[in-house]
């Protein structure tokens, strides 16, 4: 989706691709788990992405490619170190009619605190964060797609999905702690 | 329109990108099916649970220091008469250390008023910082800005500083600060950015006995985990701007936002 840039004025480029960095540093973060590498993730990413510039559109969705860039040094990274592939569970491969069956439990979110949230975050398959990440941060369905390389029609199927996994996990936080009256 | 369909739609539906014929559709399944009614609700609820309890994780200043200086620098090399018009802060900022020092150890002082509102204007910095939301009014026009205030408020945020090329205007919020709903213009500098809050002086007074001796011209005032304070009043009205940029910098805008009318 991301064609030829026209522009090769990399200053203001530079400065308006920088204004991202929060929202890139929470994604690296929930990619691969800690600051330290989440800072390198973004640094390399902004190398790659600063390289690259010309194949930037101007008229693009900015955050968007940022985001795409990111995930691919990610997966590079994840291949160099041996760590096979991304997602030995591909979320198109969840049984569908038992995330439907969840979708009808009452999620109760009372006892979900920051820490459960993270940890099932981290939890999930790395595309079902990433879906759910993307979506949080406003994405449209043919940049969400950009971003994870699939079609744009699988796109609310995968979020619903994920999300539904999500509300799983969570459901065997709260109680836990409520046994244990913390 | 069947529940699996119901279902799939609903970020779309939440997101506001449904036509107005699905939308209607959607809800008319909604209102017929307690169990998409009740799945509905669930996502409703955790939808709220990530806006408002899934942790940001925002890059660290010094992961923001490091980045501007590999990719920025030269854009931030500095003309020489703007160094001339930096000296003046600098100079203040050298003068003021002794005072600061001072100032900042009895600051640190539990219950000590000056640290009291330095901690809140850190922490609501922190919290603008951390927000999953955006900011509640987005504009870089403070006549977009200002009057997104009225009826908000139960006094007029007077500034007439509208941003500029160095600390440009992103937006504003309504804050509680110090129990009260104050104004928060929310400038940038680079990567980092900076909160002003504008609050009635009166607000900083009474009970809490809190510095009734704020300078009329800007005065950094407290620091705390690497945030500055710089204050000032004006008309009965307190300015306190808090960021994680260098002092210097804080109070050049500080400067430009007094002078300004």
């Amino acid at each position: 989706m991301w064609g030829r840039r026209k522009s090769t004025e990399d200053a203001p480029f530079r400065r308006e691709a920088l204004t991202y960095v929060d929202a890139l540093h929470g994604f690296a973060r929930y990619l691969i788990g800690t600051d330290s590498d989440a800072d390198d993730l973004v640094q390399e990413s902004y190398a790659r992405a600063f390289a690259a510039s010309d194949q930037y559109q101007p008229d693009s969705n900015l955050k968007a490619w940022l985001f795409r860039i990111l995930r691919n040094v990610f997966i590079d990274r994840h291949r160099r170190d041996a760590q096979g592939p991304i997602a030995p569970l591909s979320i198109d491969d969840v049984d569908d009619s038992a995330l439907a069956s969840a979708a009808h439990t009452a999620f109760d979110c009372d006892g979900v605190t920051s820490a459960d949230l993270e940890a099932a975050m981290l939890a999930l398959p790395e595309t079902s964060r990433t879906v759910i990440l993307l979506d949080l941060q406003g994405f449209e369905e043919n940049e969400a797609a950009a971003v994870l390389g699939c079609a744009p029609g699988t796109i609310k199927s995968r979020l619903f999905r994920a999300r539904a996994a999500l509300r799983e996990l969570l459901k065997d936080y709260a109680p836990i702690r409520r046994l244990h009256g913390l | 329109m069947d529940c699996r369909t119901t279902r799939l739609l609903f970020s779309d539906a939440q997101n506001g990108r449904l036509a107005l014929d699905d939308l209607q559709q959607r809800q008319l399944h909604l209102r017929a099916c307690d169990p998409c009614g009740q799945a509905e609700q669930s996502e409703l609820a955790l939808t709220r649970v990530l806006r408002d309890r899934l942790p940001h994780h925002p890059a660290s200043s010094a992961l923001k220091n490091r980045l501007e200086d590999r990719w920025l620098a030269s854009s931030r090399r500095v003309s020489l008469p703007r160094l001339r018009s930096l000296l003046v802060p600098i100079g203040v900022v050298a003068g003021l250390v002794l005072a600061m020092a001072v100032g900042f150890s009895m600051g640190k002082r539990r219950g000590d008023p000056v640290a009291l509102v330095g901690t809140e204007a850190v922490n609501d910095h922190l919290r603008m910082l951390e927000g999953e939301t955006p900011l509640q009014v987005l504009a870089s026009d403070l006549h977009q800005v200002k009057p997104w205030f009225a009826g908000k408020l139960d006094f007029a945020p007077s500034i007439t500083f509208k941003g500029d090329d160095d600390y440009p205007l992103l937006g504003g919020e309504v804050v509680r600060f110090l129990e009260r709903r104050v104004a928060c213009f929310v400038f940038a500098r680079r990567l980092h950015k900076i909160s002003l809050f504008v609050v009635p002086k009166q607000d900083l007074a009474g009970p809490r006995e809190i510095p009734a001796g704020l300078s009329s011209t800007p005065t950094p005032s407290f620091t705390s985990r690497g945030f500055s304070v710089v204050s000032w009043e004006r008309d009965e009205v307190a300015y306190l701007l808090v960021s994680d940029l260098n002092t210097a910098e804080l109070l050049d805008l500080g400067h430009r936002i007094q002078s300004s009318r």
